[in-house]
């Protein structure tokens, strides 16, 4: 019988905020607002992440089984807030790693290099 | 303050799924990000975000909910039957109300169709259960001067056709009549009587029967008493129980020993009937019995291959009218019919069985219709649904295949239901049917009668999803949508549409209610006809007495008069008699007679004979008109006397009085000493003359196998009783052989009338029933569609009598329409009843007129609940409806 796993090639090439997000998640678990900060801390020159953009990204990872939601950690804070968290799946990693791996490629090709020398 | 509500607000406007799954959170979220640093521009950037990804989350809520075609993963033709499948029987469950009428409605119309048509297919369409059957053909008697009769053959007749036509490679020589019968009589057990045919022995060969054990006759026993006997198989069964060393042995037939010389099959069905137990040799012997004025034998036979029924009838002729050539006296216009032995064998039973079918198959249409209307209704109700399927890219093929598995599913489910009613349904035909019904032994379970229920089946669901569906595909999604929130009445069209089934419905439904009603005045007339006797509290009886003991004429008349006698004194008799053949009972020993007429020249005519003792025309109100009846002095050894039929009196002497005329029957001569009144030799009131004949006088002739009549003061039945003590006081090995009321042979004689008129009129409630519904129906669903326009009709100040008014003339605008275009089908269809019908035109005005009225006043009873509910529609309340 076939290997019924999505492969990872169908997802490519992912969208910049969806691979923004599934590179914050990847080995780490967080919530929403954590995201938000873990985003600005990693990339302050880009655009921060809004809310409304962020939970439609969550949303379809979670379709395309690329993130889960696990447990919340034991510290959470005791308020009425729903905080839920988030985390890569081995598929996640895969595709991130395959993603990160395109670029890669993309951006060592010499016609990419003579563009960035170009502008230098 | 202001932000969390900003966003909530927002979160509002997120598909209901999205907004499920993620607004608390995304609202913690916010509140988490404002509790590490408020900011407005924050806020601002936040509520910015959420606005700019709400026209995305829809679309990709809808996607989730309608993927479009293209999109969607390609799936089979099964897989999308499976999944339509699943739908419809999910949107079935959820509306139980209309599945259960559509389903009902449709397991009475294709139960009805397959019940039927199961009857059809056996009796009418099915081969004869014989090798090659389209070779077999059946002979009759018939006059050039009056064609169309049925008459028996002479044995001279019947054996010259054999001999010298050349056209068939055998002839069945078979005698029928009851005297055949045989009184069995077994050590240890009541002696009964069973049918026996009497066969030439080309009667098994032309049918191609083989035996299951010994052999059937050879033509050198169609002799004078041969006494050996071919079993049937059930006979055999009875007698033996499956013995084979039974062939050799002997059984007592009528107190003589016939050798069984062969066992027929299991299979094998007699032409003459089921109740056939044995076969011995009929005497066909030239000279004897057999000679050109004893018409007494039927005949099948095969045809020569390759030789057409034309080719047969043209040898056949030619034989006949050599005949007619050689034997002027006897063969004067006589000539011999040929015709297919299914043809012969069905009969007339095939008009009404086609007739039947058709009324049936009306009646599925109607249940159709009636279905379809159903169908429309609901399918306005999901306008909105489908236009929005439209509106996102549904493909219209796909909508029309969802609508019609749909319909199917309905109509297999119905057909399953049908299938069960079928069922029933064949019982109950077969229960209420005419025994008469020709081969109603072979009606039961074909595989071709699945074929036909799961065809109409399909047929139906096609026939009646198919408008809704067009329909439903062609919903234009933007005049839909924009039609608001008030409930659509499904437009004009639709509307005109149901409007249009319903007319349909009520035009079928009075094709076949003129239909019933021609039969029931025909079969009201068939009652009313008089047959010249009376029926009511006589019973009856045979009695035959076995040749082996009765040898002796002598001894035969003083039975039937010593046993006459002591009927006549049972307590409860009246009056009792006996004689050769009952009245209204059909043809039995036609004889032709010679006479002079007042010129004194030789004429003949032709005769039915019947052999009486004891009071038989004073117990059946037979009147005398003139002379005497038979005495005690009209014995063997007197002049031959007779009464006649006042219609043979006409015939034969005109104005001069009968009475001391003579008749000549071979070279016999009897004196006519009175005059009775004419008697129907059919139930359908058909005269005939007739010559009665005394026992005491004529008993030699043979042994006559009388039935007796016993009229009684008291109650049926109470009579058969006593009458078997007394006749075992006689002699107790006699048989007293099916007892009945006269009343009931009657009866069996019109049972085919009574039978067709029977499903006629269940078949035409059944159509009145769906007509009203359907007219009931679609008038409450007007008026509920228009209440907001009733209510401003009454708000200005319309008359609960204006309102009634325009709903019920919708009613008969829909009536009119349908029975307009069903009076001119049921003219049309009126020819196919011509042959069934009695006493009545098949297009009789009265009826025609008694049916527009019936449907009208139905029609305006139907519409009466909704026009009522329509007056009490309150302005007030209608409006706010709004």
């Amino acid at each position: 019988m076939a290997d019924r796993s999505p492969r990872s090639g169908q997802f490519l090439p992912l969208a910049p905020l969806d691979f923004q997000i599934l590179t914050l998640l990847a080995g780490r678990e967080l919530h929403g607002y954590g995201m938000v900060q873990a985003a600005a801390a990693a990339f302050p020159e880009q655009p921060a992440l809004e809310i409304g953009s962020l939970y439609r990204i969550v949303g379809r990872l979670l379709d395309q089984g690329l993130i889960r939601e696990v447990a919340a950690p034991r510290d959470e804070p005791p308020d009425q807030r729903v905080r839920r968290y988030y985390t890569v799946t081995a598929l996640g990693r895969r595709v991130g790693q395959a993603e990160a791996e395109r670029l890669r490629a993309l951006l060592s090709h010499p016609a990419t290099l003579r563009l960035l020398g170009a502008r230098r | 303050v202001i932000g969390p509500r900003l966003v909530a607000l927002l979160l509002r406007l997120y598909p209901a799924a999205f907004r499920r799954r993620f607004g608390e959170e995304m609202l913690s979220t916010y509140l988490d990000q404002r509790d590490a640093g408020p900011s407005v521009r924050q806020t601002l950037a936040t509520l910015k975000s959420l606005l700019a990804c709400l026209p995305a989350a829809h679309l990709e809520a809808r996607r989730l909910q309608y993927p479009p075609e293209s999109q969607r993963p390609r799936t089979s033709l099964m897989r999308t039957f499976a999944t339509d499948l699943r739908h419809a029987a999910r949107s079935l469950v959820k509306q139980p109300g209309f599945a259960a009428v559509a389903i009902l409605t449709l397991a009475l119309g294709i139960g009805a169709n397959t019940a039927v048509f199961s009857v059809l297919n056996s009796v009418v369409l099915a081969p004869l259960p014989y090798d090659q059957p389209e070779q077999l053909v059946r002979l009759y008697t018939d006059y050039r001067k009056d064609p169309g009769q049925r008459e028996f053959l002479t044995g001279l007749d019947v054996l010259d056709v054999r001999d010298e036509s050349g056209a068939f490679s055998d002839v069945g020589i078979l005698y029928t009549y009851r005297e055949t019968g045989s009184d069995l009589t077994l050590p240890g057990a009541e002696p009964r009587r069973i049918r026996v045919l009497e066969v030439g022995a080309g009667y098994f060969t032309a049918l191609r029967a083989t035996p299951l054990l010994g052999r059937t006759f050879l033509p050198d026993e169609n002799g004078a008493a041969v006494p050996r006997v071919v079993l049937s198989h059930r006979l055999w069964q009875e007698l033996s129980g499956e013995d084979r060393s039974i062939i050799g042995r002997t059984i007592p037939l009528n107190m003589l020993d016939y050798e069984v010389i062969g066992v027929m099959r299991p299979t094998f069905r007699d032409v003459a009937g089921e109740d056939v137990a044995a076969w011995i040799p009929a005497n066909l012997l030239r000279g004897d019995r057999n000679n050109r004025d004893n018409h007494y034998l039927s005949a099948i036979a095969r045809l020569k291959p390759g030789m057409t029924l034309a080719q047969a009838q043209v040898r056949v002729d030619a034989v006949m009218a050599r005949a007619e050539k050689a034997f002027v006296d006897s063969n004067k216009d006589r000539i011999m019919r040929v015709l297919p032995l299914l043809d012969d064998t069905v009969g007339e039973s095939r008009a009404s069985v086609f007739v039947l079918m058709g009324a049936a198959g009306l009646v599925l249409l109607i249940a159709c219709l009636n279905v379809a209307n159903l169908v429309l209704a609901r399918s306005l109700g999901q306008t909105r649904d489908q236009a929005i399927r439209t509106a996102l890219g549904a493909n219209r093929g796909r909508l029309i295949r969802q609508r019609l598995t749909e319909s199917v599913l309905v109509a297999v489910v119905g057909g399953a239901a049908g299938s069960l009613v079928a069922f029933w349904g064949v019982k109950l035909l077969l229960a209420v049917s005419p025994a008469s019904l020709p081969r109603g032994e072979e009606v039961g379970f074909d595989p071709l009668l699945l074929g036909f229920a799961l065809a109409t089946t399909v047929l139906t669901g096609l026939l009646f999803g198919a408008a809704p569906a067009w329909r439903a595909s062609r919903v234009d999604p933007t005049e839909v949508l924009h039609e608001g929130s008030r409930g659509n009445t499904g437009g004009r069209t639709a509307g005109h549409m149901r409007d249009m089934l319903v007319a349909a419905q009520v035009a079928v439904a009075l094709v076949l209610l003129t239909g019933a009603g021609v039969l029931m005045k025909s079969f009201v007339a068939l009652q009313r006809v008089n047959l010249g006797f009376e029926s009511a509290r006589i019973e009856t009886f045979e009695v035959n007495l076995p040749e082996a003991r009765y040898a002796e004429t002598g001894t035969r008349i003083r039975f039937h008069e010593a046993f006459g006698r002591k009927l006549a004194e049972l307590p409860g008799v009246e009056k009792a008699g006996a004689l050769s053949w009952l009245p209204a009972n059909g043809n039995y020993h036609i004889w032709g007679i010679r006479y002079r007429d007042a010129a004194g020249a030789d004429q003949r005519t032709a005769a039915q004979f019947r052999v009486v003792e004891g009071d038989v025309f004073g117990t059946l109100g037979i009147p005398l008109l003139k002379g005497r009846a038979f005495s005690a002095a009209d014995g063997l050894d007197t002049n031959g006397v007779a009464l006649i039929s006042v219609g043979l009196a006409q015939k034969a002497f005109g104005d001069r009085d009968p009475i001391g005329e003579s008749f000549w029957r071979n070279s016999r001569s009897f004196r006519v000493i009175g005059v009775v009144g004419d008697v129907a030799v059919e139930a359908n009131g058909t005269v005939f003359p007739h010559v009665y004949l005394s026992h005491a006088q004529f008993g030699g002739n043979r042994n006559w196998s009388l039935t007796y009549v016993v009229r009684t003061s008291g109650s049926s039945g109470a009579v058969s009783g006593p009458a078997r003590a007394a006749l075992a006081t006689i002699d107790p090995a006699l048989v007293l052989h099916r007892p009945r009321p006269l009343s009931d042979v009657v009866a069996q004689h019109r049972a085919r009338e009574r039978f067709t008129l029977l499903l006629m009129a269940t078949f035409a409630a059944v159509a009145l029933t769906l007509a009203t519904i359907g007219v009931y129906g679609v008038l409450s669903y007007a008026v509920t569609q228009r209440v907001h326009e009733i209510g401003v009709r009454m708000a200005l100040g319309a008359r609960p009598g204006q309102v009634r008014g325009a709903v019920l003339r919708h009613g008969l605008v829909i009536a009119s329409a349908g029975i307009a275009v069903g009076l001119v089908a049921a003219v049309g269809l009126s020819r196919v009843l011509e042959t069934m019908v009695f006493g009545v035109s098949p297009r009789d005005p009265l009826i025609f007129a008694t049916v527009v009225l019936v449907l009208g006043a139905v029609v305006l009873a139907a519409g009466y609940v909704p026009a009522r509910r329509a007056t009490r529609v309150e302005p007030l309340e209608a409006l706010r409806g709004d």
